[in-house]
């Protein structure tokens, strides 16, 4: 029936403009709602920006019209082509809501769906501005508890031995009135996912992620909610950047997402995530803005705040330890023959009994004690707490509580906007095999163990996409290397945590001892233990198979290496150092020792030397680089 | 968080209980797991989706941690629920004297500025009168923590 009327207004239109031509028509003929519909029309709201965003329209390719909303959810359009249509959705809703409007109001009206839609509309057409219907109970309900007071972008950053999470996230916090008593514990969060349901884990899952399979939504909850899951339980830091966005542009915003309320969107990994969501959500709280068109291809959640930073909008910073990073910090603090008590006392809280606990200081006693709580959540995060487990924990914090504790504050690291870029394109020159060339490369994403540490995580790594081209002194040039996947984990915190270091690597490569150097397809993945020896030095031990494919099935090596090495980090230098041997299918043992030494010149510009010689028998090589390193 | 204050006053004089007070039975303090997933799967869901699981859009009501429990969600005002979910921080906070959670309930009954430190000496020094055993419920923490400020000449002001 909409659609019916729509049709006759169109052709009504087609009629005035015709009329119009020939002069003759006055206005006085039309209806007030056909008037209405009229200068909407005319005035070209429909391809205003504030409609373009209200609808999340853009171009689009697949569309016969050249524009398309990234909304995939017929509930959220009045029009049946309201998808592609800005124009027929615009009439749609001026009818919906000022025209044949239902005269009982609920929920479910579209004057208590689309609240935003109707101020906007009022304001365009100049009718008197109207509050929303005190009828719309859900809408009230939910303005009410969350606060429109103040907004920080917020940014839970890579976690500990999990490569995956290097890219980040990012969520928004929006603040009730009393922000200023440190009531952060009361502010919501408000956050763009992929809504996977209870769906399992499946191969397809990862895949789909990327491909567009699931429906992105927003959600919204207590904000303390999200500090336990990413602080205590998947243990990242949380950064919370507080912006400068007034009341009345928040209520602004926030009308909006109440019109996005349980609406699905296309969700597509590299771009259209989380992130750029909520770019968009703050280029139509402030109109000056103009975030989210910053990233046309890709949306890396680290990339958005460096971008809010440039755009000035940030007046505070401040940093959240997650429970890990909190304990390995008290833990490092403490003089190094203390530190046994820890886990002792974790273990058995009895032991803080024993004359050489008690004889401690008390405030080293308090400190101790602390920690070893702290890790016994830690330990049981993730699972309901037995009995006894429970029991040891309350027996510690009533020690603690008969003790005298003062606050320890974690040292803040630097902040993710200060880290480098995250493309890379580099140039070298090098030596291997007596022979000359120079070497260009391109890495799509992201920071690799070396690189300049500035606000990321030391010791993780995640390569994406990164390209090799040499071409050598006589002329000869080929792809040399293609890493499509490369993960590295070397936790330093293996110390207390007992976690894995593990790597993971998927791609083309070339070496030099075997079939003439020639191009083949390598899967490697490895595990082992690492640790701190030294403050600012890991030291690691990894087993890693790996398949080696030449492009006839009778042509695959499977080869196990052994991995020693050691991480040094100084500043933002690093220098890798490590002893290889490998057990070959084809040839008998390899042994081969590299350096890799990373020097930054600034945030964007690295200096990088490598240097790696390998032996197989009587027969060795030796191969060296320099290269300059630029991120963009 | 005042009312549930008020009424958990009347409880202790009263004796009466909630019909479905949140917490429930086997819903003990010390029992309580946060919800978490691990491994390498879900690293590679968190990778690709910057989600986790879960169907609810617009929480306006949550469960407490490992607790079958959901109640309205008057947030901002009073919610026993709420304090559910917090209460292992908050115990942990209480134990040494400050920290987050013990600020976020302090801004939730509406103590003042001025008598925070009072407030946190209060309750870190009834540590064990708050948390007894394991098994402690939130509205039995709650309890407590209305007897233990009703005694106190700066706190009790906030609990009539």
């Amino acid at each position: 029936m909409l659609k019916h009327s729509i049709e006759q207004f169109i052709q009504y239109v087609a009629l005035c403009l015709a009329l119009l031509c020939s002069a003759q028509v006055r206005a006085t003929d039309a209806s007030p709602e056909m008037l209405l519909m009229q200068h909407a029309v005319a005035a070209d709201l429909h391809e205003s920006k504030v409609w373009r965003q209200l609808l999340h329209y853009q171009s689009s390719s697949r569309s016969p019209a050249g524009i398309e909303s990234q909304v995939d959810d017929t509930r959220f359009f009045l029009a049946d082509d309201g998808k592609f249509n800005p124009q027929a959705e615009l009439l749609a809703t001026i009818e919906a809501l000022f025209i044949n409007a239902a005269a009982t109001i609920n929920d479910k009206h579209p004057r208590c769906r689309f609240v935003s839609r109707e101020t906007w509309l009022r304001e365009q057409l100049g009718l008197p501005s109207k509050p929303v219907p005190e009828a719309c109970s859900l809408y009230h309900e939910w303005r009410d508890v969350v606060g429109s007071h103040s907004m920080s972008l917020v940014f839970p950053a890579s976690y500990l031995n999990s490569p995956s999470s290097m890219f980040g996230h990012t969520l928004l916090r929006l603040d009730p009135e009393n922000i200023d008593d440190s009531s952060e514990w009361l502010s919501w969060s408000l956050n763009f996912a992929a809504d996977t349901g209870s769906e399992n884990f499946s191969a397809g899952y990862a895949f789909k992620g990327i491909a567009g399979g699931y429906a992105g939504k927003f959600n919204s909850i207590p904000y303390f909610k999200k500090l336990q899951e990413y602080g205590a339980i998947e243990n990242r830091d949380i950064w919370e950047y507080k912006l400068d966005f007034t009341e009345s542009e928040l209520n602004r915003m926030l009308d909006h997402v109440w019109e996005l309320r349980d609406i699905s969107f296309d969700y597509y990994f590299f771009r259209q995530n989380c992130s750029y969501r909520l770019l968009e959500l703050m280029d139509y709280a402030r109109p000056s803005l103009n975030l989210a068109n910053e990233f046309q291809l890709t949306t890396i959640p680290a990339d958005t705040i460096k971008a809010v930073a440039r755009a000035n909008i940030i007046t505070d910073t401040h940093y959240r330890p997650s429970l890990g990073t909190g304990i390995q910090a008290r833990y490092q603090s403490l003089p190094r023959h203390l530190k046994p008590w820890v886990e002792r006392i974790a273990d058995n809280d009895q032991s803080a009994s024993e004359p050489a606990f008690q004889q401690l200081e008390t405030a080293l006693q308090a400190k101790i004690v602390r920690v070893a709580n702290d890790l016994i959540t830690y330990r049981s995060r993730r699972t309901s707490r037995s009995k006894e487990m429970a029991s040891r924990r309350l027996s510690l914090l009533k020690r603690l509580s008969a003790l005298p504790t003062t606050e320890s504050k974690v040292d803040v690291p630097s902040s993710p906007e200060t880290g480098h870029d995250t493309r890379t394109v580099s140039l070298g020159v090098g030596r291997s095999s007596k022979r000359d060339f120079s070497d260009i490369g391109i890495r799509w994403s992201y920071h690799d163990l070396l690189d300049r540490n500035y606000g990321y995580l030391k010791g993780a790594g995640i390569i994406l996409g990164d390209v090799k081209l040499r071409r050598y002194e006589d002329g000869q040039a080929q792809l040399e290397s293609f890493d499509v996947v490369k993960l590295q984990s070397i936790s330093d915190r293996a110390l207390i945590f007992n976690t894995l270091s593990w790597n993971l690597s998927v791609g083309l490569a070339r070496d030099r001892f075997r079939l003439n150097n020639r191009l083949s397809a390598n899967v490697s993945g490895s595990v082992g233990k690492s640790t701190e020896l030294l403050s600012n030095t890991i030291g690691y031990a990894l087993i890693e198979p790996s398949f080696v494919q030449f492009n006839r099935m009778e042509e695959t090596f499977v080869d196990v290496a052994l991995r020693l090495g050691t991480l040094h980090y100084y500043r933002g230098t690093a220098a890798q150092l490590e002893l290889k041997i490998a057990a070959t299918q084809d040839e008998s043992a390899r042994v081969s020792g590299l350096l890799n030494l990373n020097l930054p010149l600034a945030r964007n510009h690295a200096l990088r030397l490598s240097f790696d010689r390998s032996r197989v028998q009587n027969n060795s090589t030796t191969a060296a680089t320099v290269q300059y390193r630029y991120y963009f | 968080m005042k009312k549930i204050l008020a009424s958990a006053l009347l409880l202790a004089c009263s004796s009466t209980t909630f019909a479905d007070a949140p917490g429930g039975p086997n819903c003990g303090w010390g029992n309580m797991l946060l919800e978490g997933k691990t491994g390498l799967a879900n690293h590679m869901l968190a990778l690709t989706t910057n989600g986790t699981s879960g169907n609810a859009t617009f929480g306006m009501t949550f469960g407490t941690n490992g607790c079958n429990v959901e109640g309205p969600l008057t947030y901002g005002g009073d919610s026993l629920v709420w304090f559910d979910g917090i209460l292992d921080e908050y115990s942990t906070a209480v134990a040494m004297g400050h920290g987050e959670a013990l600020e976020a309930v302090a801004a939730m009954i509406g103590v003042e500025q001025t008598d925070r430190a009072r407030f946190n000496n209060v309750m870190h020094e009834n540590f064990a009168l708050l948390f007894p055993s394991t098994e402690t419920t939130s509205q039995e923490v709650l309890d407590s923590m209305v007897a233990v400020m009703a005694e106190d000449e700066k706190l009790k002001k906030y609990i009539s």
